[in-house]
């Protein structure tokens, strides 16, 4: 079986780096993108088995990709993990109501990110 | 000195109806009407008095009453426009003042959310060296990476309680009540504390006693003033200490404690450790918000928190709730 591709749609290069890195250890293919608009683009190309998408983004806010995402017949079974920085009810209540299958608060502990990763990609 | 530019055709501010939920200068207006009444009655009444007519002012005295009441509009008229302008600059610098609270507090909030994304990237980055992704690592090395992730997540945590405390004052804060079972609480919040207790050998005890302790409140920030109060209790405590956890109902109250051996606080400062960025001098650690953000959720709930000291015994943080706050509205 190949490896599990995951797609980080997030505009902080360094964060992007580590995270990358732990992912690749863990025998993930990583693909980076760093704005909203080009993170949809490849979505679509690319078909990853995950999507870890930041909030804040951009040129296209995590909110509308996701929900551009998981309104499309073909793209919305993808799971996505919300990435942000912001720890309100109410945003999270609007990333559930998108479509976004897990919510991660940062900074968050890389094992967390492990194990919610593992969770949705079964 | 007020700007022109900031006020409207008719010299009042036009900052103030924005601030401000309701025009105070309607209020201002209705009372010195009702004012007015007063000394138009003593005009009234003078001039009943005397021969129930305005002949009056052709009598003897009439260039004087004229002259009276000339002059008595004239102060009434004068006095009401000193006054509005008093209270026109009282508004405009409470406004000012309002608004300038609101931009720091915007700046503040969104300083730390934007320290956030560096801050992961090093704890993620520290957490890859650490578990050797990079390579293997010496245990000396492994202790200067945990040491730095200790301090990554202390900063993390004032980053977060400076944006609780922040949201709690801005009165932004979302709350749910429900039925929540402090015991439930309190077990859940003992257990991550377990591993530093067993760390600095003190030993944690609980007393739960009675039935139904079970409060109307918002579970996550019950849940929060308990990690606080215990947080603070391990951190002071010192090895082979004792801490110990109380809680029961007390006349349509949750009563819960939270005692330790810590040094005792002095009698002066057990109302000032409730003040934000207020640490006692031996502290090292900790955001000096805990207490402070303890405190404003625990009013949230319209209960009251305090702490009482005994020298040579440490310290006692008691939590009174009441059980079912819809009764109490």
């Amino acid at each position: 079986m190949g490896k599990k591709k995951i797609l980080i749609i997030e505009d902080e290069r360094d964060l992007v780096d580590a995270v990358t890195l732990r992912l690749e250890a863990n025998g993930y293919e990583v693909i980076a993108s760093y704005d909203g608009e080009d993170g949809l683009g490849k979505a679509r190309k690319e078909k990853p088995d995950l999507i870890i998408l930041d909030l804040m983004l951009p040129k296209m806010d995590g909110y509308k990709v996701c929900g551009l995402l998981k309104l499309n017949e073909k793209y919305k079974k993808i799971p996505i993990i919300m990435f942000t920085a912001r720890a309100q009810e109410s945003d999270i209540k609007l990333g559930q109501e998108v479509g976004a299958d897990a919510y991660i608060i940062k900074p968050f502990d890389s094992q967390v990110l492990l194990d919610k990763i593992k969770e949705l990609i079964k | 000195m007020i700007n022109k530019k900031d006020c409207g055709s008719e010299g009042g501010l036009r900052l103030v109806p924005q601030e401000l939920d309701d025009n105070p200068y309607k209020k201002f207006n209705m009372a010195f009407a009702l004012m007015s009444i007063i000394p138009f009655l003593v005009f009234v009444y003078i001039i009943a008095s005397r021969l129930f007519t305005l002949n009056i002012f052709c009598s003897d005295i009439g260039l004087i009453v004229f002259m009276s009441m000339a002059v008595s509009f004239l102060g009434f008229y004068t006095g009401y426009r000193i006054l509005k302008s008093i209270i026109t600059k009282i508004i405009y610098y409470a406004a000012k003042a309002k608004h300038s609270d609101q931009t720091k507090s915007e700046f503040v909030v969104s300083v730390a959310h934007e320290l956030k994304n560096p801050l992961t990237a090093v704890k993620v980055a520290l957490s890859n060296l650490r578990d050797g992704i990079l390579g293997p690592i010496s245990d000396g090395q492994r202790r200067a990476i945990e040491i730095s992730q200790g301090v990554i997540d202390r900063m993390s945590r004032l980053i977060n309680d400076i944006l609780d405390i922040h949201k709690i004052e801005a009165g932004k804060v979302e709350i749910s009540r429900k039925f929540c079972s402090i015991p439930e609480i309190l077990e859940k919040q003992t257990k991550e504390f377990e591993l530093i207790a067993e760390k600095k050998h003190i030993k944690m005890a609980k007393d739960i006693s009675g039935a139904d302790l079970r409060i109307w409140a918002d579970e996550d920030k019950i849940a929060r003033v308990i990690n606080n109060l215990l947080s603070n209790a391990i951190k002071y405590t010192p090895e082979y200490g004792f801490i110990k956890m109380s809680t029961y109902r007390s006349d349509g109250f949750i009563r819960m404690e939270v005692e330790d051996t810590a040094a005792a606080i002095p009698h002066d400062d057990l109302e000032k450790i409730f003040d934000k960025f207020n640490r006692l001098e031996s502290s090292a650690e900790g955001t000096g918000l805990g207490l402070a953000i303890a405190k404003d959720i625990v009013g949230m709930h319209k209960g009251e928190i305090w702490a009482e000291s005994r020298p040579e015994r440490g310290n006692k943080f008691i939590v009174m709730l009441p059980s079912d706050l819809r009764k109490r509205c």
